[in-house]
């Protein structure tokens, strides 16, 4: 979103100001909607952006995070060595969200 | 070991050898009572962690689960801004959701008279639950020596990884024995189209509820 070129004569200018931008506390806003960044955002959608209802939108999970530890298991005994196992399970569907006019994306930034 | 006194093995589990001077304090009483009151509290005693021999053998960081949940959090953005909803044990969740535009309720007659009845349809998608998980191995000698970097390098490369994938998922997971991602949701083409006046991501818009379209 930090792009240039918005001044009326393409004079220039940040549409989001760099400084503290989609990163800072608290985090930039545009007319009281907030700007966030996604760290993981895909490679191949560089240059879109989502505006959505975020706080409408569920996501499941099965409860808290599982943590296992295990130095027997394998080749660790012999390894002098111990596994940490993390494991949850993730549900989430954005069909009914998109199809409701939940989320638009924003193309060509 | 002065005197002619020895605790029991008995004696230790009671906790009575805690009054012996050189018996020191009676771990293995606390290890019974634990158990008594967590039924998981064998992990308690299954590993070997913690920051040095004298202090961690065979104890779980409380605090190793909270600080890969606290990891996670910060580095998935989708974490803070929508609703994550504890399921439980479920393989997957229906989600309902509005075809039909909100109709006003409307004024009401004469006391007694016939209300305004309504039927509403309304579509369902599910939400399967799939499992994410991740080992992290390390040395046990450098679990013991590294003062508690080597545990806390742990978390936060797992807190990170889970971070990632679900945010990954979240954004633009394919649907395909993974969630459906909300970017790959524009790419439905199981729906055919009602708009052509907008010139981006018409369905999107056409089949907000707000804008009037009833689903058949």
């Amino acid at each position: 979103m930090a792009v240039e070129g918005l001044g009326t004569a393409y004079a220039g200018g940040w549409a989001i100001d760099p400084t503290g931008g989609p990163n800072g506390t608290p985090p930039t806003s545009i007319w009281g909607v907030p700007v966030y960044r996604d760290l993981h955002w895909p490679a191949a959608s560089v240059g879109t952006a989502l505006v959505g209802n975020f706080r409408a939108v569920d996501v499941f999970v099965d409860g808290e995070m599982r943590i296992d530890v295990s130095n027997e298991s394998g080749t660790r005994w012999d390894q002098n060595v111990t596994g940490f196992r993390a494991q949850t399970q993730i549900g989430f569907n954005a069909t009914p969200f998109y199809l409701t006019g939940h989320f638009q994306k924003v193309t060509g930034l | 070991m002065g005197g002619s006194y020895r605790p029991t093995d008995a004696d230790i589990l009671r906790g009575a050898g805690g009054s012996q001077p050189d018996s020191g304090t009676p771990f293995l009483k606390a290890i019974m009572d634990a158990r008594r009151g967590d039924p998981e509290a064998n992990s308690y005693v299954k590993s070997i962690l913690g920051t040095s021999a004298a202090t961690g053998q065979a104890m779980v960081p409380n605090n190793f689960v909270a600080g890969i949940a606290q990891w996670a959090s910060g580095e998935n953005i989708y974490r803070q801004c929508m609703n994550w909803q504890s399921v439980g044990a479920v393989t997957g969740v229906d989600v309902p959701y509005d075809t039909d535009a909100i109709e006003a309720a409307l004024l009401q007659g004469a006391y007694g008279s016939n209300k305004d009845v309504r039927d509403f349809n309304f579509g369902e998608a599910t939400a399967t639950l799939y499992q994410i998980a991740q080992i992290v191995d390390i040395g046990n000698q450098l679990l013991r020596q590294s003062n508690g970097a080597a545990e806390a390098h742990a978390r936060r490369r797992l807190g990170r990884a889970f971070a990632k994938a679900e945010a990954v998922f979240v954004s633009s997971g394919t649907g395909s024995s993974q969630p459906l991602g909300i970017l790959q949701a524009f790419t439905d083409t199981s729906v055919p189209s009602y708009s052509t006046a907008l010139s981006s991501e018409p369905r999107a818009a056409s089949r907000d509820h707000r804008s009037g379209y009833r689903c058949a």
